[in-house]
């Protein structure tokens, strides 16, 4: 009596198991999108159009926002390792930006919220590594890439210039090499 | 804290390889009041979503209604989306769950109705094994439903169960004991085999 109760529980169980299994193998084969929500979220873009969209543009899909009254006011880049390089902002957040690998290196770009592009690059050369950090601001500010000893240039740059950053770190003597200068208004 | 943050290649990739995507929780840190960064998270799990509710409900049409509902209930919720401290995926669920058992919900009150007006005729059984297992699932309480989605239809742990639904592990475990013993006597008295 038990055993013929308990065999039908099984059996109960081993068929609502195969039913479950067959219904999680169902895929998704309707459209790949809702024109409801695309026309709604269309709706509120266009309401913007009005707003600056560099950012936008750019597709950089996390901005360093918090940036001090909309300049690079103690915006940071440091670390600049492997394909990473964290930016600190004014406020101490920090962001990871993957770099993409070129031919000697790696590189990538990083834009603000007020349109500032950040262009790394990095290359690397028999132990003597190289890191440019290119800032183009279009609102001016002042910026500082910290290195691991702590040394940290800095450039100024006025509304529209465009600022370069570049270190050298040579593995071999343990020398680095910091300068920063500014284009001077070349925009 | 670390925040993952997008890149775009200064120089064409000489490999071809794609640039690390964003991760969700980045873009959804930003996407509040953003149409068009928004739009990615919808690009990116609007399927996932849609299958989702495909297998919770078994109806394409009605999946595909609550889909777009969810999204745009996210889109409007998207600034306490990091307060929830979960996945954006997990969130997602949990917005479509929702959804769907508001769905659950008025389905089991007119069926109620309808039964009361007119009996069901029990010599109908259902005409397939996808139907005979839908027809049974929308008998259960939405919370039922709920837990056998997650847990046998999506393949979420109850782990991951407890964290989408905001509940304690341990109280997962009992509520889906119980709904996988209403859900088998479903089965049995909806018709088809045991």
């Amino acid at each position: 009596m038990n055993h013929d109760m308990h065999t039908t529980t099984d059996a109960a169980d081993t068929r609502m198991n195969e039913l479950l299994a067959r219904a999680r193998r169902r895929a998704w084969t309707g459209p790949d999108h809702a024109p409801r929500v695309e026309e709604h979220l269309k709706g509120i873009t266009m309401k913007e159009q009005s707003k600056p969209t560099l950012t936008r543009n750019a597709m950089i899909l996390i901005g360093v926002g918090v940036v001090a009254t909309g300049s690079l006011a103690a915006a940071v880049t440091r670390s600049v390792l492997g394909h990473h390089a964290t930016i600190v902002a004014g406020d101490g957040q920090q962001y990871d930006v993957e770099l993409s690998e070129t031919a000697d290196g790696a590189s990538g770009s990083f834009v603000t919220d007020d349109g500032a592009v950040y262009d790394i690059d990095m290359t690397e050369q028999g132990g003597q590594k190289n890191v440019t950090v290119d800032i183009n601001s279009p609102t001016g500010g002042t910026s500082t890439v910290i290195l691991d000893n702590g040394a940290s240039p800095r450039i100024t740059t006025l509304p529209g210039q465009t600022a370069r950053i570049e270190i050298t770190e040579n593995k071999a003597d343990g020398q680095k090499r910091n300068d920063a200068e500014s284009d001077g208004g070349d925009n | 804290m670390t925040q993952a943050a997008c890149s775009i290649p200064t120089t064409p990739d000489p490999g071809g390889q794609p640039l690390a995507p964003c991760p969700d929780a980045a873009l959804a840190a930003r996407a509040a009041g953003d149409p068009e960064l928004f739009a990615t998270l919808y690009r990116r799990h609007f399927e996932p979503v849609a299958g989702y509710l495909l297998r919770r409900t078994g109806n394409q049409a009605l999946a595909e209604d609550l889909a777009a509902d969810t999204f745009l209930a996210a889109w409007k919720a998207l600034p306490t989306y990091q307060d929830s401290g979960i996945p954006f995926r997990a969130w997602l669920l949990r917005i479509a769950t929702n959804r769907a058992n508001a769905v659950a919900r008025r389905e089991r009150v007119r069926r109620r109705v309808l039964a009361f007006l007119a009996p069901p005729d029990h010599h109908n059984p259902p005409a397939d094994d996808t139907e005979h297992l839908y027809t049974a699932l929308a008998r259960l309480s939405a919370e039922h439903q709920t837990v056998i989605s997650l847990v046998h239809l999506e393949g979420l742990s109850l782990e991951q169960t407890a964290r989408t639904l905001g509940l304690a592990e341990g109280t997962v475990k009992s509520r889906l004991h119980r709904a996988r013993e209403a859900l088998k006597h479903e089965l049995a008295r909806t018709g088809g085999r045991p």
